[in-house]
């Protein structure tokens, strides 16, 4: 359920930051217990969602952690697809 | 902008070594002295002298602008003015003496008239752009002004009212705490002119806040990034989000830090370096040590480890 909780957050997040919304998918999988979600953005969004020294990918990082805290999910890897 | 550290056996020597090492001309560099030379027994260099230098930053980011107005960019005066070196001829001074050495580099303008023109473009960075176009369009070090200004235009669209922003705002972080699962409030504070604060309040909060408030420290982040996008780049004023209201107990704890240490500055008249932190709790430290007496502060360093240095009043000008 939280898994889908981080997810959920991600997509919403990346959604909100970038300039071409349709363009951005999350897929996840398991990646040795841990969750991993993959997150792909349309041409030209890839710096919006890294920021200036990776801020933005961090605060995303971070986020999106914290939404799966309550499922046991000690470990989200949150990975940006070029 | 990368700062370049470097040693010498005087300030000067480093401050040269580092000119070298960035490639530009005194005029576009900016220094710090991180330790002067320690002599040892008989007047022999124990320890080299330490500057950090990077090439001059060719636009102070808005923030920085509003802060130094008024304080005749105390701040950067400082950094130039090394041991040997006095007042506002300092660096253009310096590099016609020794230009010599350093055979080849443009040498630009004379230091007095740039010495002129320096003091006056702290005040105002948007001058600084102008009338340094007007001042020598030719020199090298102008041309990354220029590419940077391209990269990023000022839009003539007209700002986002502040309340329009918080309501931006508000509904990304709506949307956020409903995909969190959690049920929040939020309240509404105009704390400035040109600040609003939206405190985030719930019962089931703690995921949103985080260990330390890390995590409330990342959607105040992402709110501003979700504004950037859809309020444009020149917006007016700022929106801050408080998840939890851990932001105003951080800022107050931060505040009687600040209080102490601007204490201890005061009788020694020593600066104070604080460790680097985000562009929020620096204002905190820059507001709370407007009020204090007798203490000044100046920024230095890029983020993410720009820091706040804490310095006797007078002791920059």
């Amino acid at each position: 359920m939280s898994a889908d909780a981080a997810a959920a957050v991600c997509e919403y997040v990346v959604k909100q930051i970038v300039d071409n919304p349709d363009a951005v998918s999350v897929s996840t999988s398991d990646n040795d217990g841990a969750l991993r979600l993959d997150v792909t953005v349309g041409d030209g969004d890839m710096g919006r969602v890294i920021g200036k020294r990776g801020r933005v990918a961090g605060a995303i990082r971070t986020v999106v952690r914290a939404a799966g805290v309550d499922d046991d999910l000690s470990n989200i890897e949150v990975e940006f697809v070029d | 902008m990368e700062w370049v550290v470097t040693t010498g056996k005087t300030i000067e020597d480093a401050k040269e070594v580092a000119l070298d090492r960035l490639g530009v001309h005194g005029d576009d560099a900016e220094f710090e002295v991180l330790s002067e030379a320690k002599t040892g027994l008989f007047g022999r260099v124990k320890e080299d002298a330490r500057v950090r230098a990077r090439v001059r930053p060719s636009t102070p980011r808005a923030k920085d602008e509003r802060r130094r107005r008024g304080r005749n960019g105390k701040g950067n005066d400082r950094k130039r003015s090394g041991k040997s070196q006095g007042g506002q001829s300092g660096q253009g001074g310096q590099s016609g003496q020794r230009g010599q050495s350093r055979g080849g580099r443009p040498q630009g303008q004379g230091g007095r008239s740039r010495g002129g023109s320096q003091s006056a473009e702290k005040k105002n960075g948007r001058d600084e752009n102008t009338q340094k176009r007007q001042d020598d369009a030719g020199r090298p070090a102008r041309q990354s002004n220029e590419k940077k200004a391209k990269e990023k235009p000022m839009s003539d669209e007209p700002m986002m009212p502040l309340p329009q922003q918080a309501d931006i705002a508000e509904e990304f972080v709506s949307g956020l705490a409903e995909r969190f699962g959690v049920a929040v409030e939020m309240s509404r504070e105009d704390v400035a002119d040109d600040e609003i604060r939206i405190t985030v309040t719930g019962d089931d909060m703690g995921r949103m806040i985080g260990r330390r408030g890390s995590t409330a420290m990342a959607i105040d982040d992402l709110v501003r990034t979700v504004l950037q996008r859809q309020a444009g780049s020149s917006r007016d004023g700022r929106v801050r989000v408080d998840v939890g209201g851990v932001r105003t107990r951080r800022a107050e704890a931060l505040a009687n830090f600040c209080r102490q240490q601007a204490a201890g500055v005061r009788e020694s008249g020593v600066a104070r370096s604080l460790e680097p932190m985000g562009g929020a709790d620096r204002k905190v430290v820059h507001d709370t040590i407007a009020e204090e007496d007798g203490v000044d502060t100046i920024s230095e360093g890029e983020d993410p480890n720009r820091r706040v240095v804490i310095v006797p009043a007078g002791d920059a000008a």
